[in-house]
């Protein structure tokens, strides 16, 4: 039952018909664009493709020659067995909601869905939370069962103020002695700069990072109207004041927030995934997984 | 600046709703919701740079707020501005107007045009420089106001035909005092910037001479409320002869009888005048054609003449005087009653041993009934003893004479006030009988005393041989005027021993007093429709030879014709209401009133003095009928009150001080009044300017309102989509490249 609290069944069936595509994500993508290390312990045919100078000759499938009496190339998809990482903010300010869901909750099922898709590919997958510093770990297991573990952490977390997401990165660097993928699922209101430094430290040390940016629809477009106290969830005071009047301020703000965010992960080589509570989270992963499939056809 | 409105009602109401934005704007701020709150960090940022902004529009929302409020109040409390006050250009200038036509019937004078013609012709001139629209009230100056039209706008047209058809001469004296006062509540009812009032007038000195203090009280005020103007009218002259008075003088008002009746022409112009003829008319005959000669100014001459009534019931007796520059004035009316007969009863109260014996009701006989005998004599007199009083039918009887008796029983005294009451006529005399204190105290009823005066002991004469002779008579009654037109000679022969002494009590009247000490004489008291005389004299011979004289007999006469026609009671002067007991019909039914032009109209019976009667309130001169049902009519002459007949007028430079003196400025006949209107007008109303003023600044804060708190329409919507647009655009460049 506590896994059917966050494996909620829509969404894997809407993720699920893009399992193909996930398991190319999270072998290849990355990897590949690396002339990934992991390569050699399994290959299997992906397509033929048609052969164009500066091909390796051994790679030309002459069978295929004979028949059509066209140079065709054989392709394989590397098989890897990588390790992720699931970094779930579990901070106070994580605990907003202006509808039924909580940026922490969204969180939650959007890790415990990836955790789904990476441990059915056969591929070990931990789960981190943490808010001022890391307060559970479910170390990496490539079993159906570290599902369970993960939901009962997920169960015992107690929000507490203030994220300090940079140290937390550090500590995974540090601690992560085999290069793997990284996913954070945040709403970064920590120093930037110490962020930016964080996943600067994960790339540097080869892993593939990818930033899940949670922000609740109130907080993408601050539609309240009247006069309203504002009351900070992470110590940080309480303010007064009419939104009406601050919202071009304050969105012109969080764009910049978002883009500084963006840029720095850019820079890094780090995916920066914008997640709006209000969106579907099968649609958030879904589109995330399509966009990195597509970049990594591309490369 | 003034206001038309209440100044402090409507400060206070837009005080109340200045203070409302501001209260709200409070209380929105203490009612404020609460949320928790992620990203304190950007909304601090964005509220660093916002703050100070914010509290600067927020306080210029408010202001305005406050000021369209302020502005409305102002509005609603209606401020006026001067002329010279800078902004009267900006101001809105209307005049509200009060028209006062001096239509009093002195105005109907004029020999080539009349007074009240060039009164009209001012009213045009002066409405002639409204704006359609303005609101004007036009008033008639009578006796009292008439209203016209109150508070219209102008409108040219509708005006020309009102003053066309609905002016007109009142038959009327001016009442300035009653008149003044509606003009001022009239003025004060104009909601206008600048209020005018014009008193169009003839000026008669009558009038404006000797303005009372109430009337000099009321014009300064209307001179603060408005600006208040006397426009005398110019004029053909003042000469002006009336006919100022016709009334029955003495003689018997019996079928068969003769009255003397005398007219009064005066002459109130500057010059002596030739008054021509009058003309004397009975029942719409003339009957006699008299010169009147030449009145001197400031003089008044009477004539007489004789009528005789073959028949009895109402006469009509009307005089008319030739034609001069007021007509109004030169017809004059009256109405007596002719009885059949009168039926006096002669009570005894010291009835001698036998009848011839020279008793008091002896000499009463005599003097009523002269030589006539039997029941065709005009006037029948019973003699009774005063103990037969209680037994008798009071109401066989037109007149009772009363005379020593020494005492009354309360039965007879209720008898006698009835009888009183109902309209008949009680004469007492004294005697040695007669007990004062018994008198004063038992023909006293419920409703007052019968009694004129109230009785004291007899009095003698120092000089009994000598005795008192007659005095000093009341003008302006038909019984003391008679005694006051008989030669002093006779008068003087007339002798009294002793009288009963009487102070006039309540209601109670002297008509004549003796000449050497004033003691009454002779009292009348109305009691009811009915009336009482007290002879303080006795009726026989004992107390002078006043039985014995000729004067004895024309006062009883006179007496008796007075009380039993009351001659006074059917003529009024125009206004007046005249009381007419109707004695065939019930209370609430109706009696048809016709007037002198043909006019008729109902009149309800009412009870007055416990009588039914119907009141009539006529309001022009002439004969009036009243029809009460079956042949029975009763007729009412009406006339002209004589004080409007001085058409003399105030020289212009006096009527100009006396205007001043009371805060009314003079427009005299020969200035140009259209310009001079125009160049007294004044006062803007800034109501108008003031409204579009609040109805500017609401746009301008609700613009600025929308501006400020809605700023978000014209940057960033979505953010996260703003993100995701950008994120794909970076995609699509990096496929390109």
């Amino acid at each position: 039952m506590q896994q059917a609290k966050y494996l909620d069944p829509e969404i894997l069936s809407a993720v699920g018909t893009l399992d193909v595509v996930a398991r190319r994500v999270v072998e290849g993508i990355r990897i590949g664009m690396h002339r990934s290390p992991l390569r050699g312990i399994s290959t299997e045919f992906s397509a033929y493709r048609q052969y164009v100078p500066g091909d390796a000759l051994k790679h030309i499938d002459w069978k295929v020659y004979s028949r059509t009496n066209r140079y065709y190339v054989k392709q394989y998809d590397a098989e890897t067995n990588f390790v992720a990482n699931l970094l779930i903010d579990a901070s106070q300010s994580m605990t907003y909601g202006s509808g039924k869901i909580t940026k922490l909750e969204y969180a939650k099922y959007m890790a415990a869905s990836l955790a789904y898709l990476i441990v059915e590919q056969r591929d070990s997958c931990g789960v981190g939370l943490f808010d001022g510093e890391l307060r559970g770990y479910v170390p990496p297991k490539s079993t159906l069962s570290i599902l369970s573990t993960i939901s009962t952490l997920m169960e015992q977390a107690i929000p507490r103020p203030k994220t300090k997401v940079a140290a937390v990165l550090h500590e995974f660097a540090n601690r992560m002695s085999r290069r793997g993928v990284v996913m954070l699922f945040s709403d970064l209101f920590d120093s930037t700069a110490e962020f930016i430094k964080g996943i600067n430290h994960l790339a540097f040390r080869g892993h593939n990072v990818v930033v899940f940016h949670i922000l609740d629809p109130y907080e993408l477009t601050f539609p309240l109207n009247g006069t309203w106290k504002f009351i900070g969830l992470e110590e940080d005071g309480e303010m007064i004041t009419q939104p009406a009047r601050v919202r071009a301020n304050y969105l012109a703000e969080l764009k910049r927030f978002i883009e500084e965010v963006r840029s720095a992960c850019a820079r890094n080589q780090v995916d920066y995934v914008l997640a709006n509570t209000a969106t579907p989270i099968e649609q958030v992963i879904s589109g995330y997984l399509l966009q990195a499939a597509a970049g990594a056809s591309q490369r | 600046m003034g206001f038309l409105n209440s100044a402090w009602l409507w400060g206070a109401l837009g005080a109340a709703g200045v203070a409302v934005p501001i209260l709200i704007h409070l209380l929105y701020r203490k009612h404020k919701r609460q949320t928790p709150w992620a990203a304190m960090e950007l909304l601090r940022k964005a509220l660093v740079i916002r703050s100070g902004q914010i509290k600067l529009e927020d306080f210029i929302i408010l202001c305005l707020r406050c000021l369209v409020l302020a502005l409305v109040a102002l509005a609603l409390a209606r401020p006026t501005l001067r002329r010279d006050t800078a902004l009267f250009a900006a101001g809105q200038r209307r005049i509200g107007l009060v028209l006062a036509l001096d239509s009093s019937y002195s105005m109907a004078h004029g020999q080539f045009r009349k007074r009240y013609d060039r009164a009209l012709e001012r009213a045009a001139t002066i409405l002639s420089t409204l704006r359609e629209g303005d609101p004007v009230t036009v008033v008639l100056m009578g006796a009292h106001p008439r209203i016209l039209i109150r508070s219209t706008g102008y409108n040219a047209a509708r005006f020309a035909r009102l003053l066309a058809t609905e002016a007109h001469v009142l038959p009327e004296p001016l009442n300035l005092e009653q008149n003044l006062d509606e003009l001022e509540r009239l003025t004060g009812e104009l909601k206008t910037p600048s209020r005018e009032c014009y008193l169009i007038t003839d000026g008669q000195g009558s009038d404006w001479n000797s303005l009372s203090d109430e009337a000099s009280a009321t014009l300064r005020r209307l001179g603060k409320a408005a600006k208040a103007y006397l426009v005398p009218v110019a004029n053909d002259g003042e000469d002006n002869l009336a006919i100022t008075s016709l009334s029955f003088a003495s003689g018997s008002l019996r079928r068969n009888g003769t009255a003397r009746f005398s007219a009064e022409v005066s002459n109130y112009g500057r010059h002596s005048r030739d008054a021509g003829a009058l003309i004397f008319s009975v029942n719409g005959e003339a009957v006699s054609k008299k010169a009147v000669g030449v009145v001197e100014p400031g003089r008044a001459l009477t004539v007489a003449f004789y009528s005789s009534f073959a028949t009895d019931g109402d006469v009509r007796i009307a005089a008319a005087l030739s034609t001069d520059d007021l007509a109004l004035d030169n017809h004059r009316q009256t109405v007596v009653s002719v009885r059949s007969a009168i039926r006096v009863l002669s009570i005894d109260g010291a009835p001698a041993a036998q009848p011839a014996a020279l008793g008091a009701t002896f000499y009463l006989d005599r003097a009523l009934r002269g030589k006539a005998r039997g029941d065709e004599a005009p006037l029948q007199v019973t003699r009774a003893e005063w103990q037969d009083l209680d037994s008798e039918a009071l109401s066989d009887y037109d007149v009772i004479a009363l005379a020593n008796v020494a005492d009354l029983s309360e039965a007879a005294v209720k008898k006698l006030d009835q009888f009183v009451r109902r309209g008949g006529g009680l004469m007492v005399f004294a005697g040695d009988k007669v007990n004062a204190e018994l008198y004063n105290g038992r023909l006293r009823t419920a409703t007052g005393s019968l009694l004129p005066a109230v009785l004291e002991k007899d009095i003698q004469a120092p000089d009994p041989a000598k005795g008192w002779a007659l005095g000093k008579v009341r003008a302006g009654h038909p019984i003391s005027d008679l005694i006051g037109r008989l030669p002093a000679e006779l008068l003087d022969s007339a002798r009294f021993q002793r009288v009963c002494k009487a102070t006039p009590g309540e209601g109670g009247v002297t008509l004549v007093s003796l000449a050497e000490n004033d003691l009454p004489l002779l009292l009348e008291k109305q009691v009811g429709r009915g009336s009482v005389l007290l002879f303080t004299c006795a009726a026989d011979a004992k107390w002078g030879n006043f039985p014995l004289h000729p004067v004895y007999t024309i006062l009883l006469h006179q007496a008796v014709t007075y009380m039993t026609s009351h001659p006074e009671r059917r003529n009024a002067l125009v206004g007046q209401a005249v009381t007419v007991p109707v004695n065939n019909r019930r209370l609430g039914e109706v009696v048809k009133l016709t007037g002198p032009g043909g006019q008729t109209r109902e009149l309800k019976v009412v009870a007055v003095g416990g009588q039914p009667s119907c009141i009539c309130e006529p309001e022009t001169n002439g004969f009036y009928k009243i029809e009460m049902g079956g042949n029975a009519t009763a007729l009412v002459a009406v006339n002209l009150d004589a004080r409007e007949s001085d058409v003399k007028v105030l020289p212009e430079p006096v009527l100009a001080r006396k205007a001043a003196a009371v805060s009314l400025a003079m427009i005299g006949p020969e200035e140009n009044l259209a310009e001079l209107v125009k160049t007294g007008r004044n006062g803007f109303e800034l109501a108008r300017i003031l409204l579009l003023a609040a109805l500017g600044t609401l746009l301008l804060q609700s613009w600025l309102a929308r501006r400020f708190t809605h700023r978000i329409s014209e940057g960033i919507t979505d953010v996260a989509a703003e993100v995701t647009r950008g994120r794909a655009a970076g995609a699509r460049r990096a496929q390109v490249e």
